[in-house]
């Protein structure tokens, strides 16, 4: 029972059957090219035509300042790559890409909406990626809705999936390309056991502590630890809400440290903050395994713990995977933006930007807004119908959202991978340990328990 | 015959407003301009307070935050009409506005701004760590101010079902206008009256305006009610606005930089917060245009550095001295020894 | 007991940050009556010198602080001459130059952003290992930081009563034009102090960032703190300000511990609040007589 059970939510629905003969038409298409990702299908459809028309202005708000900036500069730069390669292989149907970008400074939903209202009124955007902004309330679906364009982002928001089942029509064009927040706490919980069972690692005790950073963001994943902990045998003993920035972590680790669980949970996600967090824990640790939120993904995580980082976990819906093509995507991507770029966050926008230019070029091209809202729809129709292979994984949607797997689908083909990852030596990457197929390495004990 | 002049720039400018829509200016434009007429209310009642009374309260977003908040929550939780919002709001800013007044009655210079100041930040921390679920939608936890995500679906003015998807920003800018234009009309009486002049009288000297019998208790509670009253109502219509309200209206660059609003426009004056919010507001939205948006908020920040540097009396206030200098440069060459009472003096922080 | 010393260790590093991260705001606003909004700024600067030093050219650690100091009074200096001496001639000073030095510091800190990226770094200047008191575990380098502190502070109370310099500054504080009356110069005092702050701040990022690693804000929370703390210790009073940064460190490692870290910054300021509607010139400050 333990550990075979699925962690299920009384909002997604599972893959449906009818979602079947879309993979099927979708994978036919995909199969034209995949080490060049889309450009080989997009090249096809084009017909070898140069990309010499009209330029169609597709946007992206960006938090290009402010703390959230090293993020934000990212996603501009993965979507500057993905047109740069488009319109090299001819754009949309001869007409090449022009990108328009707003600062959304530090995020929140009327700065968002604002930088939404410039694209679209007055660039006349006809679609719009972004990878992650910062509490955005999904405002920004109602300019986009009135305008009628599509809309991809990577907000990995639960709140999502409400605004589509609410008015799915109305909202036809807002996609989030991944599976939201929601998953990381059960896949989170789902992986503890299964990680158990394997007996690879045995818990000190069934007690998980959680130490939430004090965003919606964290405090759901969090929640969603708390929720299906009980399912799968553990208990939660220990529960913190955390400001940013945060240094001082004694008196938090005073009280970890007076009742060791067995597994420490981290839902904060600032990586100097992590990094301090286990330079004070690795003094006198527990007997825990330490689990933390996105941080660690970034190489700054690894420079400022050095070996005292060694041995923790970290997951991500939404990041290149370690095969054939996102090594080849890493060496271009750090090739064009110098060795201090990451890789792993300009990936969601350059994903999303392939994967909407291929779906408009099969519909015929997109619409601009307002008027062109029957074309979007088409574009929309084929961004559901494909199933699309990105160097993430592949991009089906439920929902308008990105597909978990191994939670919402047991076909790796179907979904974006839940990648588990360890930083196993700091002066490296770290290593994808699950899921299967995907996973790449063994997980080590980390060095403080064993 | 200084009112004479105020009621006919007013009017010019009044005119000016209602006409610009009607332009076939894009709803962007439209929306900006709504924008900007809430944060030149909040600047002209922020004046009254800093400039006219020369209390140093920063305190005018956390009212804001009231305003816009008690908005939101009165149309999410009670699910009334906006517009029936709006009077509460105002009525919870003024309480918390007389809160503030009396709090900061015993304090002067920054003593007052820091206060004040700890007030937002606290506000802001508050809310953004407000994690304790009170009800739940579906899976999603929703606290009572939903912390760093915000208000959302607390309902509109009722635009969007009046004038349809495409115009109903339009709606907004009107009633943004009718804000501004009741609050800006507002704050010239006050200055002009008999309460302006205590005003005056308690920034200038504040010992000697207490030994001619001027109350400072009195008219420092005024003036924070007063300017909480239409402050309060700025949050609401933005909320209303935007259909959603975050803390981050409460973060210290947006504040810092209806600050600077004040000072370049002039501080103290009667139109240099308007002058002062065009002005900055026009700069931002020309600094988002093609290769200088790359430098956007490093230019934004010299320029800050400049105005004051050059026109340390704003803009409104360097005019005005400039001005008064001419007009009794002409009236001595003229003859006339007539000295200028008024004009002058509102130069000064 | 064990949990007493960790409590009592994150309240003395705290302090100690908050310390050095207030030293030089408050000696400016002390000396000058200015309220450097550009202080946070000043602090990255430093953090960001002794970076590019040491860790991007291979310099020796302490070659980076000695840079990050100077370059500190360097910026200092130069934020008289380009700004404050001219804002200086206005009456409206007080409040042009919150608005001057937080345009600076907007523009600053997006310069920080454009040439390093927004990444966090870690600050090569960090004093390793550390020694165990009943069960927990102190660092060296907090113990540096709080003897930075102390050592800091004795000095600035020597420079200002036993030098020339220091009595001309004290002079200017306490009556700008008596002071030029007396023949000092007063433009060269602001610069003067101006560099001072500015090379304290230079040496406070670098300390500070070496706990809290090094971003293009990093300044930005503990100048924050260190208005709170100027205030609440009374304008004007360098000393008090160290002690009130001690003392707010400790209460907020308690609040930390008993009741949660949030609540740790809301607490803080209604302390705050409580402090100065109960003593309107701050805790250690002595009310001014005006006269008429």
């Amino acid at each position: 029972m333990r550990g075979s059970r699925k962690t299920d939510s009384p909002v997604i629905p599972g893959p449906k059957s009818a979602g079947r003969r879309a993979f099927l038409k979708g994978s036919a298409v995909a199969g034209a090219g995949i080490a060049a990702a889309s450009t080989g299908l997009l090249a096809k459809v084009n017909e070898g035509r140069a990309a010499d028309g009209e330029p169609i202005p597709i946007g992206q708000g960006a938090m290009l300042s402010g703390w959230a900036a090293p993020d934000g500069i990212e996603f501009d730069r993965g979507q500057k790559m993905a047109i740069e390669e488009i319109n090299a292989w001819g754009g949309i149907l001869g007409r090449p890409l022009e990108q328009r970008v707003v600062d959304t400074k530090e995020g929140g939903p009327d700065l968002v909406i604002q930088a939404f209202r410039r694209l679209i009124d007055r660039d006349n955007v006809h679609a719009i990626m972004c990878g992650y902004n910062l509490a955005t309330l999904e405002a920004e679906y109602d300019p986009i809705a009135d305008a009628g364009i599509v809309y991809l982002h990577c907000n990995t928001s639960l709140a999502h999936h409400g605004w589509i089942q609410r008015d799915a029509d109305r909202y036809f064009g807002c996609f989030m390309s991944d599976p939201s927040e929601y998953w990381y706490g059960g896949g989170y919980v789902q992986f503890l056991s299964a990680l158990r069972d394997s007996g690879k690692w045995t818990p000190h005790n069934n007690k998980i502590a959680i130490v939430n950073g004090a965003q919606n963001y964290s405090i759901v994943i969090g929640n969603s630890v708390k929720e299906n902990a009980p399912a799968y045998g553990f208990e939660i003993n220990y529960e913190e809400t955390v400001n940013i920035p945060i240094s001082e972590w004694g008196p938090t680790l005073a009280k970890i440290r007076n009742d060791p669980p067995g597994a420490i949970c981290i839902t904060h996600y600032a990586p100097a903050d992590l990094a301090n967090f286990m330079l004070q824990f690795i003094p006198s640790p527990t007997p825990s395994l330490v689990y933390m939120q996105y941080g660690p993904s970034l190489a700054q995580f690894r420079e400022i713990g050095k070996e005292a980082v060694e041995g923790v976990l970290y997951a991500t819906v939404i990041a290149h995977l370690h095969d054939e093509i996102g090594q080849d995507f890493v060496r271009r991507y750090t090739e064009k933006w110098g060795a201090g770029s990451s890789p792993a966050s300009g990936v969601q926008t350059y994903d999303q930007t392939h994967l909407w230019a291929i779906s408009a070029a099969i519909a015929g091209g997109p619409g601009e807004p307002y008027d062109g809202e029957e074309q979007n729809r088409k574009v929309a129709d084929w961004m559901r119908r494909l199933s699309y292979r990105g160097i993430c994984g592949s991009y089906r949607f439920t929902e308008n959202a990105g597909t978990h797997y191994p939670a919402q689908t047991n076909d790796p083909s179907l979904g974006l991978p839940h990648q588990f990852l360890q930083v196993q030596d700091y002066t490296q990457a770290p290593v994808l340990i699950a899921p299967e197929p995907y996973g790449v390495a063994d997980f080590v004990l980390p060095p403080w328990l064993g | 015959m200084m009112a004479r002049r105020d009621l006919i720039i007013g009017l010019v400018i009044l005119a000016v407003a209602i006409a610009l829509p009607f332009t076939g200016m894009s709803r962007y434009f439209v929306s900006q301009i709504t924008l900007l007429f809430i944060w030149a209310t909040v600047v002209t009642q922020w004046n009254l307070v800093l400039g006219v009374a020369g209390i140093f309260s920063l305190a005018q977003m956390a009212i804001f935050a009231f305003g816009g908040y008690s908005t939101a929550m009165i149309g999410l939780y009670l699910e009334w009409n906006l517009w029936a919002a709006m009077p509460i709001s105002a009525a919870v800013s003024v309480i918390v506005g007389l809160l503030i007044g009396l709090a900061c009655l015993r304090l002067t210079g920054a003593y007052v701004a820091l206060l004040t100041l700890s007030i937002s930040v606290a506000l802001f921390v508050l809310i953004v760590t407000d994690t304790d679920c009170i009800r739940y939608e579906g899976a999603v936890c929703r606290s009572l101010t939903e912390g760093w995500r915000g208000l959302g679906r607390f309902g509109d003015f009722g635009f969007r079902d009046w004038l349809g998807g495409r115009d109903y920003l339009k709606g907004n800018y009107y009633l943004a206008l009718v804000l501004l234009a009741i609050a800006t009309a507002g704050s010239i009486l006050v200055v002009r009256s008999r309460v302006g002049l205590a005003f005056k009288a308690l920034r200038d000297n504040r010992l000697y305006a207490a030994s001619r019998g001027v109350s400072r208790f009195k008219y420092q509670l005024l003036v924070f009610a007063y300017s909480a009253f239409f402050t309060g109502l700025a949050g609401s219509v933005y909320a209303g606005n935007f259909t959603v309200i975050g803390p981050n209206i409460l973060q210290l660059p947006l504040l810092l930089l209806l600050l600077s609003m004040l000072v370049i426009g002039g501080s103290g004056t009667i139109w240099g917060p308007l002058a002062g919010s065009v002005l900055l507001m026009v700069i931002d939205e020309i600094l988002k245009e093609g290769i200088i948006q790359e430098y956007r908020t490093l230019i934004l920040g010299v320029l800050l550095a400049l105005f004051v540097m050059y026109l340390p009396g704003g803009v409104v206030g360097t005019l005005e001295v400039g001005l008064a200098r001419l007009l009794q440069r002409w009236r001595s060459w003229s003859g006339s020894s007539a000295g200028n009472l008024d004009g002058g003096g509102e130069g000064r922080a | 007991m064990e949990t007493l010393i960790q409590v009592i260790v994150s309240g003395l590093t705290l302090g100690a940050m908050y310390a050095v991260g207030t030293i030089g705001l408050s000696l400016v606003w002390a000396a000058l009556g200015m309220l450097n909004m550009a202080h946070g700024v000043l602090l990255a600067i430093g953090g960001y010198v002794s970076y590019t030093l040491a860790t991007l050219w291979g310099l020796p650690p302490f070659l980076g602080l000695l840079a990050s100091i100077v370059a500190g009074a360097i910026m200092g200096a130069a934020l008289y001459y380009a700004s404050v001496r001219r804002l200086n001639r206005h009456p409206a000073f007080e409040m042009n130059v919150i608005i001057a030095t937080f345009g600076l510091s907007v523009a600053g800190e997006n310069a920080i952003l454009k040439i390093f990226g927004g990444y966090p770094y870690a600050q090569p200047f960090k004093a390793e290992g550390g020694f165990r008191l009943g069960g927990v575990h102190v660092p060296w380098h907090n113990l540096l930081i709080v003897g930075v502190a102390a050592v800091i502070m004795l000095v600035i109370a020597m420079v200002l009563s036993r030098t020339y310099t220091g009595r001309a500054i004290r002079a200017t504080a306490q009556d700008r034009e008596a002071a030029r009356l007396m023949g000092v110069r007063v433009g060269a005092v602001f610069a003067q102090v101006l560099a001072i702050g500015g090379a304290l701040a230079g040496l406070s990022g670098v300390l500070l960032s070496s706990i809290t690693t090094l971003s293009p804000q990093v300044g930005f929370d503990p100048m924050l703190k260190a208005f709170i703390i100027c205030v609440i210790a009374g304008l004007g009073n360098v000393a008090g300000a160290l002690y009130m940064a001690f003392a707010l460190g400790f209460f907020e490692a308690v609040i930390q511990f008993v009741i949660g870290v949030r609540f740790a910054l809301p607490l803080m300021l209604l302390l705050v609040i409580v402090a100065l509607i109960w003593r309107p010139y701050g805790v250690f400050g002595r009310e001014d007589v005006s006269r008429l």
